[in-house]
């Protein structure tokens, strides 16, 4: 199930959140347990067991861990069981297919692809488990006693399918006691119904044009469609993804949980680095702790800190989806941030700023044509078209698709940028609540009346 | 504090009332406006919980009981207008008619169509073939179109099929269907019985008869609140609901569908339901033959046509005493090898222009004739 679907908003969160509040406090982490089930089962009814399996096996490596706290051996084992689980299930239902086709077509085999689909959310949950047995192998949290508190923590189902990727530590507390109050649920549906409007008004709309432009003859594309295009995707797979962090968070507080933020207007950054501590926050955060630091980070000399840089982006990149485009979008930013902080770090330090944003958003926008095209060649033939390689400026194509999108993408990108934000709420302050309340249930109203007739509805992150 | 309350209060409202009305509100089985069946709830059973079907049959459930539904979809409509989004589902607004945009994405298509044309009229060479592709409201109204729009030139579309065809003679309607008034119904794909009588005039001076004066039809209009299909994709209420004509003139047709026969060309049933374009023929069908009784010419004529056809059928058969229909959407391979084109005095391709470049199941006529 997701977010932006009628079954979701006007049947399962009703009663989910009826059963919930109406449910005494100690069975709310169970309450939160079975509609996390019943969230994950209604999209994976087979592979729902899977991550019952996964969490059971963590929670058990983790009162190993707790229990043998002298005893290092069976401690580090209880840690090593989990990671490699976590990492097998990565392995098996996410990578098994890239890796068995890699082998085929370099060493011309053919075994056999097993074309296991891919269980929704695989990324995200393997990688919440994986921090809390880590973790407490480090020390750094306590162990969590009871079975449901714990799954609680892995299946509650507003952050199961597309993160934010919640750490054991940031919520350890909430499990055991939380506040529920009329502050916290009115300010978790106000981010909630504005990440419905970022992924229902804004991505599914501009995300229509690049499917349209996607499916076009790259040699033949006026290189004004071609920034069109993948600018409407730039803006479609951040308003679909922080709309969707943002209905995460927002589900969150309404049940007393207080997510970590996992965006910060990455558009806005001046620089590749600045971007990556502004684009899923808790997904960087996850790699520094628990690939980048362990590696020892940039602390042990230049050579090690650019292999160490590798290493982790190699990883982002595949954490991203089974397939070499990723990869190479992954080193892509490997090596711009090497050169960032390395090679030209003095250089930018200098620019104007205009410079340093231009430069920076050209990157991304770059870095989204290897995201989104998988095969290499084709994604030169769009940068060629980007760059008028098909000796056509704009047809009357382009035209239609201005006059269909562009209130849209100008209207998106100023408020990607926040600032609309900023000023609406330095002009009204004071009034700026109750106004804020009027201008989200106009939202939700055009966010109903878009998805009753959703002919496009995508879920961006299968491949994750 | 007091906001917050209210914002709370709303929201839980809204998410309790809205499925409360769609679950136990009255419910429809179908859309007359959309003119589609509405999906039923979903039987549950383990074997369609493991299989998602489940899932997806409440979705659409939900989906199609919607409460307001078409509100919803019309605030929607409106919405994307706002912004620059007029075009819906297709079909754009253009002096107070819709019409659907005429892109030819799929050349191929077209290639194979009339391959699949050039090949039949090669193994029946003693036959003539006449091809008239209708141009669509698009034609009609292309002065008016909006200049940002990224339309196929459909009459360029038409010339070029013509070129390519091989013995076969066009019959090129375009001017008698842009100089008719009412050529095409505002709410619907359809061209109007008046613009299928000028193609039929047109078509006379091929196919060698001398069509009827329009004076010799005793006209009337059968309704004047027809909305058709091109209404339903947008739910427009601003466009004047169409007329539907009937012309008669006192000749005695036979239709003969597969295991019925009916005596008339009109389907006065249909005037009370939402497709009233119905009213002509009473639909498609696979393979179906209209007898003219009063005429004794004993001159055959094979039409290969889509549902433009249906209201140019009551003009052309008064020229032809038996004429055997085709529609290739509709039909099997059986049927159709069980009719050979050698069997007639000529063989009419009748399609729209639109729908003729969309056509997939057209091929399906090279086993005409082929008995196996």
């Amino acid at each position: 199930m997701v977010f932006s679907e009628p079954v979701f908003m006007f049947m399962f969160l009703p009663v989910s959140l009826l059963i919930y509040y109406a449910a005494p406090f100690r069975f709310k982490n169970a309450v939160l347990f079975l509609t996390g089930l019943l969230f994950y089962s209604w999209g994976e009814p087979f592979y729902v067991l899977i991550m019952i399996l996964s969490t059971l096996i963590d929670y058990s490596a983790g009162r190993i861990i707790d229990r043998f706290q002298d005893k290092p051996s069976i401690k580090k084992a209880a840690l090593i069981v989990s990671v490699v689980m976590n990492l097998s299930l990565l392995g098996i239902f996410k990578y098994s297919g890239f890796f068995v086709e890699s082998v085929n077509s370099v060493l011309g085999l053919s075994l056999n692809n097993p074309n296991l689909p891919l269980p929704i959310g695989i990324s995200f949950f393997t990688f919440q488990s994986m921090s809390y047995t880590i973790d407490l192998y480090r020390g750094n949290i306590g162990v969590q006693k009871s079975f449901i508190n714990f799954a609680a923590f892995v299946t509650m189902f507003p952050q199961i399918v597309a993160g934010p990727i919640v750490r054991y530590e940031d919520i350890a507390k909430e499990l055991e006691f939380r506040k529920i109050n009329f502050e916290e649920i009115s300010s978790g549906i106000s981010l909630f119904i504005c990440g419905l409007c970022k992924k229902v008004l804004i991505a599914n709309s501009v995300g229509e044009l690049w499917s349209t432009v996607k499916t076009e003859n790259f040699d033949s594309l006026p290189a004004a469609t071609a920034w069109l295009g993948i600018i409407a995707f730039t803006l479609q797979i951040y308003f679909d993804f922080s709309g969707y962090s943002d209905m995460a968070v927002g589900l969150g507080k309404m049940l007393g949980f207080n997510f970590p933020k996992n965006f910060d207007y990455p558009y806005n950054s001046a620089s590749v680095s600045e971007f990556w501590r502004r684009w899923h926050m808790t997904l960087g955060g996850w790699f520094k702790s628990y690939v980048y630091f362990p590696l020892g980070g940039s602390k042990k000399g230049t050579a090690k800190t650019i292999r160490n840089l590798l290493i982790v982006w190699f990883l982002t990149g595949l954490w991203h989806g089974a397939s070499f485009n990723f990869i190479i979008w992954g080193l892509y930013y490997g090596i711009l941030l090497i050169l960032e902080k390395f090679v030209f770090a003095r250089v930018i330090d200098k620019l104007p700023s205009a410079v340093k944003h231009c430069y920076t958003l050209f990157a991304v926008i770059i870095g989204w044509v290897i995201f989104e095209i998988s095969s290499p060649a084709s994604q030169i033939d769009f940068i060629g078209a980007m760059f008028g390689a098909s000796g056509i400026f704009f047809n009357s194509q382009t035209l239609n698709m201005l006059h269909s999108y562009a209130v849209t993408i100008v209207a998106a990108a100023v408020i990607s940028t926040g600032l609309p934000l900023k000023i609406s709420k330095k002009l009204l302050a004071g009034k700026a609540e109750p106004l804020a309340v009027a201008g989200e249930f106009a939202g939700l109203t055009a966010c109903i009346a878009y998805l009753v007739d959703a002919s496009y509805n995508p879920f961006l992150y299968f491949n994750f | 504090m007091k906001t917050k309350i209210i914002r709370t209060v709303a929201f839980f409202l809204i998410i309790t009332v809205i499925p409360a009305l769609t679950l136990f509100g009255k419910k429809e089985t179908v859309s007359y406006n959309e003119n589609k069946v509405l999906a039923e709830f979903p039987e549950f059973s383990f074997d369609n919980y493991k299989s998602r079907s489940f899932m997806k049959g409440v979705s659409s459930y939900f989906s199609d009981h919607f409460v307001l539904r078409e509100r919803f979809i019309k605030l929607k409509n409106a919405l994307d207008k706002a912004i620059g989004k007029d075009e819906i589902n297709g079909v754009i607004e253009v002096d107070g008619s819709l019409i659907q945009v005429f892109r030819n994405t799929e050349p191929k298509t077209t290639e194979r169509n009339i391959a699949a044309l050039n090949k039949l009229k090669a193994k029946h060479s003693e036959i003539p073939f006449y091809f008239l592709l209708a141009p669509t409201a698009q034609e009609k109204f292309k002065s008016s179109l909006p200049t940002y729009l990224d339309e196929s030139d459909e009459n360029g579309y038409i010339s070029e099929c013509f070129k390519k065809l091989d013995g076969i003679e066009s019959i090129d309607v375009f001017k008698a269907v842009t100089e008719t008034p009412y050529a095409f119904y505002r709410t619907d794909h359809h061209w109007t019985a008046e613009c299928a009588y000028a193609a039929y005039a047109e078509a006379g001076k091929s196919l060698g008869y001398d069509p009827l004066p329009e004076s010799f039809f005793d006209i009337q209009t059968v309704s004047s609140d027809f909305k058709g299909t091109l209404y339903s994709k947008t739910l427009n209420e601003k466009i004047t609901a169409d007329e539907i004509k009937a012309c008669r003139n006192g000749s005695s047709f036979t239709l003969t569908v597969p295991d019925k026969a009916y005596n008339s060309l009109y389907f006065d049933k249909f005037l009370c339901e939402k497709d009233k374009y119905l009213y002509f023929l009473g639909g498609n069908y696979g393979v179906c033959t209209v007898k003219n009784n009063s005429l004794n010419s004993g001159k055959k004529l094979l039409l290969i046509k889509d549902s433009y056809a249906n209201s140019f059928i009551p003009f052309i058969a008064e020229h032809y005493s038996d004429i055997t229909v085709i529609d290739p959407r509709y039909c099997s391979v059986k049927q159709l090898s069980a009719v050979n084109p050698s069997d007639f005095d000529a063989v009419l391709i009748l399609f729209n222009a639109l729908g003729f470049s969309q056509e997939q199941s057209f091929t399906i006529i090279e086993f005409l004739g082929e008995n196996r």
